[in-house]
């Protein structure tokens, strides 16, 4: 077997069994659906409070709003609600991180490895299962037939791009105590610039201009616009560059933080 | 032995001065989690800032009336936070078995959970809720919506929305002692109403409002005596209120809490 075949079959493992350690919580985490369901369901009564009635706003009407934010609660189980980043801090500040710098694989390639695995479990057990609570509850219209060829892309990127924030806040942890502030801000941040609670076209436009040059909208926005056809190749192609500059910047932290590194004790 | 409430107060001072030592130990990694902390519930302002500059309205309620809510429900999560987080994080102490070293702490076990830290970095987090709110409030005043003297009650307000939250937050804990793993119910025990409760309340599904004045008392900590002060509705009893449930709730969560510590099984590590 190649080199790169071996690589592939580990990091193949690594995801498998990131998502299987995640397997064994899932009664708690249908729980937490349910907590996230009524997040959603404040949000679509907050827009259907302040846009109701047939009238549209930029382009939005209730109904589209509230398409909005269900795709948005959907969403941000495989972009952005993870704490491996967090995690990955606290390994370097105890010191575990040691066994993981000296493992015969890429030490990036092992972290995506496990993220990618618990992503895919979130979107099985998260994503696709607050979808079934909203369709069942406020219904969740199919996506835009034009765009069907370009969802499952743009989605992947919208994934990769969230996990590479994730594991960029991981990567803070080699220079700070803590890494929660970040994941606290980005957290905010998606919430705010990527779009996740409010469409970016509702937004000042100097906000929406700041909100545009960031690479929170591929968390939230820019997949939403995929889905319900006001996006296209555009989204894509923003998609795609943030998804490669956010990887060849985390290249070269990982090789910062691995001359960084300095393990104490055993 | 009998404890006096002085003796609670004493060990709140000195646990206070030490959480900041503690935290002074990384004086970079306290300002910035504080800032980021302070940011971070600023934003969700500025959201809410956003939303109502377009719609100027979220069911009659505008920019300064949402910012008191606002501001009630952030002071009173501050407090929580300030004081009591160690309830949010009770499952720790089950999987961990650490609870048994607070049992046998001379202390009621409640008070020995929460002595357990007093994070600072919430402080900021506690004055930029008065800061939203109380602006939120004069600005109410000069234009007549309200009354000076009802700047006192809404400065002593959060202090119901914490006992509420405390009490959310114990009851919640206390299911820990026959589930173990709870982490999860937080989310719509406790950050769903908070979110909830920063919003006129009145926008919400019956089955919403039903829960927020009753299982999850979250209404009293601002909605229900702010709607009337403003003279949107309700009655004098909407002033009063907030006391009792926070009290009756209080007393619920701390029933459940005895009782469950009965069927605590220590993990033996």
């Amino acid at each position: 077997m190649s080199k790169s075949a071996r690589m592939f079959r580990f990091y193949h493992t690594a995801a498998r069994m990131s998502a299987r350690a995640n397997l064994q919580y899932r009664g708690q985490h249908m729980i937490n659906n349910i907590g996230s369901a009524v997040f959603g369901f404040i949000f679509i009564a907050i827009w259907r409070s302040v846009a109701s009635g047939p009238v549209t706003h930029n382009g939005y009407d209730s109904a589209t709003l509230t398409q909005y934010i269900v795709l948005c609660q959907c969403l941000m189980w495989i972009t952005l609600f993870d704490q491996s980043g967090i995690q990955l801090a606290r390994r370097v500040r105890d010191g575990s991180i040691g066994a993981d710098l000296l493992r015969p694989v890429g030490f990036m390639g092992l972290q995506l490895a496990g993220m990618y695995g618990k992503r895919l479990y979130n979107l099985v057990f998260r994503s696709l299962t607050l979808a079934g609570i909203f369709w069942l509850t406020v219904g969740l219209l199919p996506p835009a037939p034009a765009n069907l060829w370009l969802l499952v892309p743009g989605w992947l990127l919208a994934m990769h791009t969230g996990i590479i924030i994730t594991y960029l806040i991981g990567l803070v942890g080699f220079w700070t105590v803590e890494a929660n502030w970040m994941y606290l801000a980005t957290q905010s941040l998606t919430f705010m610039l990527g779009g996740a609670s409010i469409p970016l076209d509702f937004m000042p436009a100097a906000l929406k201009a700041v909100a545009l040059a960031s690479p929170f909208p591929c968390l939230a926005y820019y997949p939403a616009t995929l889905y319900l056809g006001t996006g296209g190749v555009p989204e894509v192609i923003k998609l795609a560059l943030w998804a490669v500059g956010l990887t060849v910047l985390a290249t070269l932290l990982t090789w910062r933080a691995r001359r960084r590194a300095e393990v104490v004790g055993g | 032995m009998k404890r006096r409430p002085a003796d609670y107060w004493r060990l709140f001072g000195f646990l206070l001065r030490s959480g900041l030592r503690e935290r002074m130990q990384y004086k970079a990694n306290f300002l910035i989690t504080t800032i980021f902390r302070v940011l971070s519930v600023l934003i969700d302002f500025v959201l809410l800032a956003v939303i109502l500059a377009r719609f100027r309205v979220i069911d009659g309620w505008d920019l300064a009336e949402v910012a008191v809510l606002y501001g009630l429900v952030s002071v009173s999560r501050g407090l929580f936070d300030l004081l009591a987080r160690e309830l949010e994080q009770f499952e720790k102490y089950l999987v961990s078995g650490d609870y048994d070293g607070i049992l046998v702490r001379p202390w009621p076990t409640v008070f020995g959970l929460l002595a357990r830290k007093v994070d600072v970095t919430r402080l900021g987090m506690l004055l930029q809720g008065f800061a939203i709110g109380g602006s939120g409030a004069v600005l109410l005043v000069r234009r007549g919506s309200l009354a000076w003297p009802a700047l006192a009650y809404l400065a002593v307000l959060p202090l119901c929305g914490a006992a509420i939250l405390v009490a959310v937050a114990m009851g919640t804990a206390a299911l820990g002692f026959w589930l173990v793993r709870i982490d999860e119910f937080y989310v719509f025990t406790m950050y769903a109403p908070m979110t909830a409760a920063v919003y006129p309340i009145s926008i919400y599904p019956g089955w919403l409002r039903g829960l927020l004045h009753t299982v999850v008392p979250m209404a009293f900590a601002g909605y229900v005596p702010v709607n009337y002060l403003l003279g949107k509705g309700g009655n004098g009893w909407s002033l009063l209120a907030p006391l009792p449930v926070a009290v009756l709730a209080l007393w619920l969560a701390h029933r459940l809490w005895l009782w469950g510590e009965r069927h605590y099984h220590s993990t033996g590590t």
